[in-house]
């Protein structure tokens, strides 16, 4: 059976991505290593997000045209996906010669999320070697960064709003993790009751991470192993001990800091790498 | 990935209190949780909805979930499934979609993660009630029916067996470890 012209036109409009995806993120990947240029990974930054913009305007045309199946739309957002997967690690590059530890490892995280995400969002990340992508970052991971401590958060849920059509998750036709048009399905919390935090090894969010600890003169950064000040109001945290705690077990006891719950999508803003912005940075400075 | 086989105490009383008809369907389980340290509170796991749905939208209507007071929300980077009751003559009567239900599960988690589920199944055979604990990569969820018939062939052998003996004694063996890489 021959293809209709408007299903031609959808295969051609995915083709187009596809291979701008295939042109930009050649060009890319290949300054994704510590040792490469900050000016190239700048540079690379602004290439990808000038896909994710083009790609995105693909996809919203996709999505209107109700005759249009929602596969086609899935494709792209998983070429997207992938596209700010590798936008993440290249800031990660960035942020790690900056020694900004702490937003480098948040980089490294999304470039993970998005890498899974683009495996949820359509098969066709297949051939976007997303397998052995996400295996380097699990080394990035292993072997740049020192071991983490996570937690985790004991909750209860009694109300789960679904993230596409905002009706209770319990009883609407959609499913967590399956991409629908274009847009993966999530569930969105309310109303829920607080219970524990746990420590794990494996937790689904690793920006929920122990940040470090308390100690006679300051605070551990458990990432860079440094002493830092304290911040104003919590000194008088270490030396204030729980009722249940007996006082011969006080220098037992530790006191951490930690993110229990982070945001799925507080980092995603690369606006300061695009040209005006670097522009007006520099005459900032220059004044 | 492994699968362990163990006797467990039996659920049916609890499924007809809540006036489900287990020989007709799959019973998703709630959990229960301590709260407090001093009492208990019965909740959905967090995949229990996502299971019903997904197998209700592929066409297997014989789905019946036990509703918990709320959701008992998981965070690890391992998924969690609920119990899964399975009685004897459902099993008997639906093998097709025993397995089935197995495949849709390993498809849709497969695509969900690339860790582990673990995921429990309570099934009765003739005289006795088995609990499935399985734990490894989604891909191996589509593996339990062949463990879960393989077992209630070895059950009814064994009591055609002690039959056979005129042993009356009524005792199975000791529930089995198996484990395969």
């Amino acid at each position: 059976m021959s293809e209709s012209p408007e299903d031609a036109l959808v295969h051609s409009l995915v083709e187009e991505v596809v291979d701008s995806y295939h042109e930009t993120v050649t060009d890319t990947e290949r300054f994704a290593f510590l040792p490469r240029g900050i000016e190239y990974q700048r540079e690379a930054i602004r290439s990808l997000s000038d896909f994710i913009d083009y790609a995105e305007e693909i996809k919203r045309d996709l999505q209107i045209d109700e005759e249009i199946p929602g596969r086609a739309a899935n494709q792209v957002l998983a070429l997207i996906c992938m596209a700010k997967a590798v936008r993440h690690e290249l800031r990660m590059w960035i942020r790690l010669k900056e020694e900004n530890w702490e937003s480098a490892w948040t980089d490294l995280v999304d470039a993970q999320e998005y890498a899974s995400s683009a495996i949820a969002a359509d098969s066709i990340a297949r051939y976007c070697n997303v397998k052995t992508y996400q295996e380097k970052l699990g080394s990035i991971e292993s072997s740049i960064f020192p071991p983490q401590q996570f937690v985790s958060p004991g909750l209860i849920v009694n109300t789960y709003e679904c993230s596409i059509c905002g009706e209770d998750y319990d009883t609407c036709p959609h499913l967590q993790g399956i991409a629908y048009n274009g847009v993966i399905c999530s569930r969105i919390l309310r109303d829920i009751e607080a219970r524990e935090v746990s420590f794990v090894d494996d937790p689904r969010d690793k920006k929920a991470r122990v940040r470090g600890h308390h100690v006679e003169d300051g605070f551990r950064n458990q990432m860079t192993w440094e002493i830092e000040e304290d911040t104003e109001g919590s000194e008088h945290l270490v030396d204030e001990t729980p009722d249940h705690v007996d006082d011969d077990e006080v220098e037992d006891f530790l006191r951490i800091e930690a993110a229990v719950m982070t945001a799925d999508d507080g980092g995603d803003d690369f606006s300061e790498f695009r040209e005006d912005s670097e522009d007006q940075s520099e005459q900032n400075q220059e004044m | 990935m492994s699968l362990e086989v163990t006797e467990v105490e039996s659920v049916p009383e609890y499924i007809d209190q809540e006036g489900i008809d287990q020989d007709s369907n799959i019973v998703i389980l709630p959990r229960e949780i301590s709260v407090d340290g001093s009492s208990t509170r019965l909740v959905d796991a967090d995949e229990s909805s996502t299971i019903q749905k997904l197998l209700e939208q592929e066409g297997i209507a014989e789905v019946e979930k036990i509703d918990g007071e709320g959701t008992r929300a998981e965070f690890g980077a391992d998924i969690a499934l609920p119990s899964l009751y399975f009685a004897l003559e459902f099993i008997l009567e639906n093998p097709d979609i025993v397995v089935v239900t197995f495949e849709l599960l390993a498809i849709y988690y497969s695509r969900r993660t690339s860790g582990e589920v673990s995921l429990s199944i309570l099934a009765e055979s003739d005289d006795s009630k088995y609990e499935f604990e399985y734990e490894g990569p989604a891909k191996g969820l589509q593996e339990i029916p062949d463990k879960l018939y393989d077992r209630i062939e070895d059950v009814e052998d064994e009591s055609v067996q002690e039959e056979d003996e005129e042993i009356n004694d009524g005792a199975i063996e000791e529930p089995s470890e198996l484990e395969r890489e």
